[in-house]
Parts: structure tokens; sequence; C-alpha cells
């Protein structure tokens, strides 16, 4: 049976061609934007670790003072003037790398004799309760760590997988950028957004009165009303005699840096839908067009004793085997992206399986749709009919 | 002629309802998708104002600084002369290597101290686009960007004004507490574009008055989309005498031709070698990115580090490739349509053929008609085009980006009818046109 199918098959080799190649490149299509597609919702499962609702960010700049110290203790006055309102929870002083922001601070050496490679955040004692991080080892920073003879920082898991685990981090102090001592670990930090790789973050230790610690991060009570913002912006202006900050919601920030990709995802997978719907329809039209055509044969058969389902498997047969051909080229050239490692690190040679896995199945599925009507009519044909035309 | 075959066309089309909506189908969306995108990429990348000039513009948005290091290998050898231990060294020098990077925008004084007289420029302005303000008014919250820029910004970008004017280079000088707003930011703030000009806004603690109003750029490029415009000398605190290399700054500089910019690029790269770098225990290698505007808009899209002429090419050649992946699809599919529905007009074809018709004829006849096909199929996917790109501004998926249809954009659409049709007609016309009469006229069965 499967013999005689390659046969017709190949009998008709010029117009299966065009086929073929059609099939072909609509999976080189769906494979590449799938492949896309499965990397972002990859990263897009592993939960941001920090709270961004209700979070607001007064970015100040007091890189001009002419008296630091002056400044210092307007950072701090302004901290505890906010705190003393109702409706601000927590509030914390971040360096300029701020959440959403795009920079990236990192470093990376090989002092302690294994390969550290992080990105730098600078954060006070009080960023664990104003982000609501969460430990999963040790501790966050407190006031003991002002004075402490090496630089507390806390890591985050994945760099303590990757480079920490089975090593002591209690009694041991380890080179990331000068000399650090690992007071504590916390689960996640995506700071770039739902859709950014995890990457591995270290925390460094600044108190809240220091002068690179611009960004002010306020975590309010839920329900607080948004013309509350008139108020820190006036309290913020009366303070520090400063005009030139402005107020970020983390939340807007948060769905802004997710819409940068949500809207070339679906547009890519509402362009893909079309191309594929576009291939369905020609392969139901050309199937339709090639069973009238071939009216006689079926009638033949039939007459000779096919049996309806023989008649519509032998249609559906010809068609897969084109199908699956052009499948086994497209994977054949497809798995030679996570073989080869390209773009590595970006994309994992996981998210290039499952849509190759999920591209030729959706294509095989599509098929069997689009035969299964012209086919069903072909074994529903009457043999006395159409062998009298003929 | 070509009315016969057009009347032959129309009838065709009405012949095989479902094959015509197939075709029409996948024509028109393929050209609303080929048509939206042309209108993205001409919004994006055309001369529109500001930006009239663009193709004599270079920009300097980034400064590099690098330190970088040769990796020295020492061996020592040990071996006994004479009974006496001698020591034989040798070291081999191994490849540069970047220690530490750092690149961001620049400051004023390295622009003002370096960047005055680059030879080949005509003009050159510099500015900063950094800054923002909030602004409470009515208990709503503006937020402003602010451009700070000198008087020669208003020369080498042409905006439209809609009122009132620019401010002058003795405005700039005296510290004249005057703002230029686009049209959004006074509509935000008066309510009205009406008689705005004179009234006074607040803002950074001071009072400013409006002397202009510009209409909004259609793209979204930072170096020229704002909602006000203030003389640079208004910048707070030290922002114009620091002497760092970095700043908030960026440069513009307007070239005589579009062929003289690579002078300008050239300049300011060797520039570059022979500035001395403040900190060389730190930094011992700088770099300047001049970039045209495409150079830097394809910079943007392109995860390519600090090469916008690089970034250009890959953004070239991936755009091209997606376009030629996507046309590919319904070009095969309609081929293969189109072979199928021209068999079954074989018996006419014969007929033809018989009475002394040359294949060329023929070709010509079929792939007329599918030019027809096309332009149908080309004229609904302009109006779903229009649609579309109503849509999209509407919803401002893409920001501030305003997705214009203009006669540039549609000429393009004409262009993409023409070889779409042609290109899918070819195959199976010339498949029919090679048809021998008898088999034709006895494959009359249908």
């Amino acid at each position: 049976m499967i013999r005689h199918i390659f046969q017709l098959v190949w009998n008709k080799k010029r117009s299966n061609a065009l086929l073929f190649l059609e099939i072909f490149f609509a999976f080189a299509i769906l494979f590449l934007v799938l492949t896309w597609v499965t990397r972002n919702l990859r990263l897009f499962s592993t939960p941001l670790g920090f709270e961004t609702e209700n979070t607001w960010i007064v970015h100040l700049d007091f890189y001009d003072a002419e008296d630091t110290l002056a400044a210092s203790a307007t950072k701090v006055r302004l901290r505890e003037e906010l705190l003393a309102l109702p409706q601000i929870e927590a509030a914390s002083y971040g360096g300029d790398v701020s959440p959403f922001s795009g920079s990236i601070w990192s470093t990376n050496n090989d002092n302690n004799g294994f390969m550290i490679q992080t990105h730098l955040v600078f954060a006070d004692e009080h960023y664990k309760d104003a982000a609501r991080l969460k430990l999963v080892q040790g501790r966050w920073f407190d006031e003991t760590d002002r004075d402490a003879r090496y630089k507390p920082v806390v890591i985050s898991k994945k760099l303590y997988d990757e480079s920490f685990e089975g090593r002591n981090l209690q009694d041991s102090v380890y080179t990331i950028d000068g000399e650090n001592k690992i007071v504590g670990v916390v689960d996640h930090y995506k700071y770039h957004g739902d859709f950014s790789p995890e990457y591995n973050v270290t925390f460094f230790y600044e108190p809240s009165s220091a002068i690179d610690m611009p960004n002010l991060h306020l975590l309010l009570a839920p329900g607080t009303p948004v013309a509350f913002e008139e108020e820190v912006n006036r309290i913020v202006t009366d303070v520090t005699g400063k005009s030139d900050f402005t107020i970020e919601h983390l939340q807007k920030s948060r769905d802004q840096a997710a819409r940068s990709v949500w809207v070339p995802m679906i547009s890519m997978l509402s362009i893909c839908g079309f191309l594929v719907l576009n291939v369905a329809l020609g392969l139901f039209g050309v199937l339709w067009y090639n069973i009238s055509k071939r009216r006689a044969e079926v009638g033949l058969r039939r007459t000779l004793g096919a049996s309806r389902t023989e008649v519509s498997l032998q249609f559906v047969g010809e068609i897969m085997i084109v199908s699956l051909l052009a499948l086994l080229l497209g994977a054949v050239f497809a798995v030679q992206l996570p073989l080869m490692g390209v773009l590595e690190g970006e994309i994992e040679a996981f998210d290039y399986y499952v849509a190759m896995g999920v591209g030729a199945a959706f294509i095989i599925g599509l098929v069997l749709l689009c035969t299964f009507y012209p086919s069903q009519e072909a074994g529903r044909l009457q043999p006395a009919i159409v062998l009298h035309e003929e | 002629m070509f009315s016969s075959y057009f009347k032959l066309a129309i009838k065709v089309l009405g012949r095989h309802r479902f094959f015509t909506f197939i075709s029409l189908f996948g024509i028109s969306f393929t050209l609303m998708i080929l048509m939206v995108t042309t209108s993205f990429l001409e919004t994006e990348l055309g001369s529109h104002p500001p930006l009239t000039e663009k193709d004599r513009m270079v920009l300097l948005p980034r400064l590099i600084m690098k330190s970088l290091v040769t990796d020295t290998t020492w061996t020592v050898d040990t071996t006994m002369l004479d009974g006496q231990p001698a020591y034989d060294s040798t070291f081999t020098v191994g490849k540069q290597r970047q220690n530490s990077y750092s690149s961001s925008s620049l400051s004023y004084s390295f622009l003002d101290r370096y960047m005055r007289d680059i030879p080949g420029a005509e003009a050159h302005s510099f500015f900063c686009s950094d800054t923002q303000f909030d602004i409470f008014i009515n208990g709503k919250k503006l937020n402003f960007k602010t451009l700070y820029s000198d008087a020669t910004y208003w020369e080498i970008f042409n905006f439209n004004f809609l009122a009132g004017r620019s401010f002058q280079p003795s405005e700039v000088e005296r510290q004249v507490q005057v703002a230029v707003l686009s049209r959004k930011a006074a509509v935000d703030y008066f309510g009205t574009t009406e008689q705005v000009v004179g009234r006074s806004i607040e803002m950074d603690g001071r009072q400013l008055e409006v002397i202009g109003i510009v209409e909004q750029p259609s793209n979204s490029k930072d170096y020229v989309t704002s909602e006000v415009y203030l003389p640079l000398t208004l910048m707070s605190g030290s922002a114009l005498t620091e002497t760092g290399f970095h700043g908030p700054f960026a440069a513009v500089f307007l070239a005589e031709s579009p062929q003289a910019r690579s002078t300008i690029v050239e300049s300011i790269r060797q520039k570059a070698d022979r500035i001395p770098l403040p900190n060389p225990e730190d930094y011992n290698k700088l770099e300047l990115m001049p970039a045209t505007v495409i150079g830097l808009y394809a910079y943007y899209m392109m995860p390519v580090q600090d090469d916008p002429e690089g970034a250009l090419q890959m953004f070239t050649l991936v755009a091209i490739g997606l376009m030629l992946l996507f046309i590919l699809l319904p070009t095969l599919n309609l081929i293969n349509l189109n072979i199928s529905r021209a068999m079954e007009r074989s018996a006419e074809i014969g007929v033809r053929k018989a009475f002394g018709a040359h294949s060329g004829s023929i070709l010509a006849q079929l792939v007329f008609e599918n030019v027809v096909l096309t332009f149908l199929g080309g004229i609904l996917g302009w109006l779903f085009a229009l649609a579309l790109i109503y849509l999209v501004n509407d919803s401002q998926v893409l920001g501030d980006t305003q997705l214009q249809f203009n006669t540039a954009v549609f000429l393009y659409s004409l262009l993409i009818c023409l070889v779409f049709g042609i290109l899918s007609g070819l195959l199976p016309a010339y498949r029919m046109s090679k048809l021998h009469i008898v088999n034709a006229i006895k494959f009359n069965n249908l």
C-alpha cells in the first residue's frame, strides 16, 4: 500500500514538488517564529522576584551637590518624612541601576579559582522590605554592615547555583568586586522585565545616606489614590529644594517592558497564522481540484472492490507522504541550530526542539484537516456515475 | 487586445468563486502586510520634518572607553651551567584582551573642547535629551520630556512651527527663560495651541515664556522627539562644566552633501585616537561612535555593539531575508493554485493555439490575467492596510510613531503588486503556453 502511494506521488512529482516546497517553507517559518515564542514564554515562566504593584521610584540626583554631608542628611530626612505618612509602607534608596531602566553593570573574574560572572546592583538595608524580596538563605543587610570589615553582599540563587553550590558561605571571603562576604541568597531578581533572561545578580550594600544612591523606592499601602503623588512630589520638592526629579510607577514600567515583547510576538504570530491559513486554503483547493480530475480512477478502484475508507486513505496518504518528506527535510535543517549551538545563551536547545515538535505537529494536523473533507468526498463518489462520465 | 484579456480575466474569476476567494485572500493579506511594512519603514526612515536633511546628518550619540590589556606569559627555565643554576626567562605576548568597558553619551565640556571644528561639517549642534519633569496641573500629572539644545539645533533640524519661533543664539547665551513646546505639550498644559505663544509655563521651579510651538515628529527618535525644548544654558547644576568625558549630551553634524558624511565620520574616528584620556590607569582606549540617521536606527534594533554600520548591514540583511521568506510562501501557494486553475482551461488554450496563437501571446495573456487578479487583491489589501494603519495609530501600539500612507508608499505598493503578480503568474503561464495542442484539446473533460 505504502509503496503504491510512493509510486503515485513519484508519478506526479512536478506538481508535488511545489506542494513539498510550500510545506517545507511553512515549517521553516513556523519553526523560527515558534523558537522565539518558546524562548519568550520560557523566560516569562520564572517569577520576577520583586514587588512592582503599588511601587513608585523617585528618581533623584545628588551628584552635583557641593556639600555632600548636607545632601546625605537631606536624603535621610526625606526618607523619614515620607515614611511618616500612613500611605507609605516602606522606603529604600537604590543605586543608578534601577529595574526596567535597561542599565547594566556587570563584572566577571576568576580570582577565587572559579569563574564568577554577575551583574551589580546597589541596595540599602531597607530594600528587602520595599521590594518584598524573598531570601532563601542567610539574611538581608542590616545596620551592622555599615562598618563591616569585608563588604557584605547578597547574591541571587542563580549565581549561587552556578558558582557557589557546595561552597562554604559562612566563614569565607570571596572576591566579587573587592573582598566580599556573602551574607544571604535571594531566590529571583529579574530586574530587566518579565521577558528578560534571569541574570546572575549580586546586591552590594550602600547606606541610605550615600550620594550615589539616588533612586528612592516607595512601597505604598494598597488602594492609595493617584492624587497622593502630588503630595509626594510636594514633599520631595520641599525637603530637597529640587524640581528636576520624576516619579516612576514601577508597574507601568514593567507593563511597558513586557509590551515591547508582547506586541512584536503577537504580530509575528498573527502573520504566521495568516501564512499557515493561506497554505491550508491553498492545499484544500489544490486537493479538491486534483480529486475532481481523478474521478474516473476512484470509480475504477471502487468497482474493483476498494472500500470508501480505502479510497479516502489513499488521498490522505499521498498528501501525508509529501508533507512528511518536506517536514523531514525541514527537521534536518532545523536540528542544525541546536546542534551547532546557534545563539547559545540567548536560545536554549530546549526552545528549538519544542518549536520543531509543535511546528511539525501543527502542520500535520493542518494537512489532515485540509485533506479530510475532499478525500471523504472522493470516497463518497458513486462508481456508476463517475465511470459513466468517462 | 488587453481589453479582451481583461474581460476574460473577470469572467474566469467569476467562474470558480471558491478559488477566486482563496487567491484574493492570500494576495490581499500578503500585500496588506507588505504595504504596512513599507509605510512603517517610510515613516521611520523617510525624509520627514524635522529630519528633512537626514541624508546629510552625522550623529555622535556615544563615547566608549576601554581598558585593553595584553596577557603576558613568563616562562623561567632553570639549567645547570658550570655547576651553577642559571635562569633563562622567556615571555610571550598574548592577545589583547578587554578588561573594562564603559559606554555612554557625552559630556558638554568634551564636545565643546574637541568637537567644535570637525572638517567637512557645515554646522553642528550639541543637545541633551535625557531630562524629564513631572508637572502637576489641575491635579493631573504631566510627564514632560525635555530637550536642551543650542540655537543651531533649529537650523539642522527643520521643525514644522505651528506658531512662534525658535530661540536665538543671543537668547541661549543670556540664559533667557524661553521654551518651545510640542503641539501635544501645549494641548496638555494649556488645553489649546491657539495663542499660547507669549504665555508662560511653570517648570523646574521657574516661569518660562513660550515662544514657539512645533508639530510632533511622526516617528520616535529620541534626538528630535520631546515635549519641551529649552536653551541648554538653562540646565541645572554642573551639567555644562563637568569635566569627565561621559555626560548626558549628544552631537549632530551637518555635512555639505550626503557623500561628505564619510569625511565627518572619518575625522571623528581619527580624532578619538589623539585625545588624551583623563584616567589612563582605568581606561587606555577611547572610541567615538559616529552614526548616520539610518545607521543609528539599525544600531538600536540590532544586537551589535558600538558598530552602527555593521548594524545597518545586518538590519538590511535580516529585513530582506524576512521579506523574501514572507513573500515566498504566498507566491508558492498562488503558483500551485494557478497551475490547477490553468489546467482547467487547457481546452481554450488548445483552441487558441490551433488557430495560430503564439506561445508568447498565451503567456502574456495568462500573466496579464494574474496581474489583474493581483491588482484586485492589491486594492483589497490597500483598504485593509489603511484600516490596519488607522488601528495601529489609534491604539498607539508603536508609541509616538504615527504611520503615514503617502504617495511614496502608494508607488512602492503598486510596484509590489506588479512584481507579485508577474512572479506568481509566470511559471503556470509558461507551463500552459508550452502545452501541445493535441493534449490540450484532448483533456477537455471538465
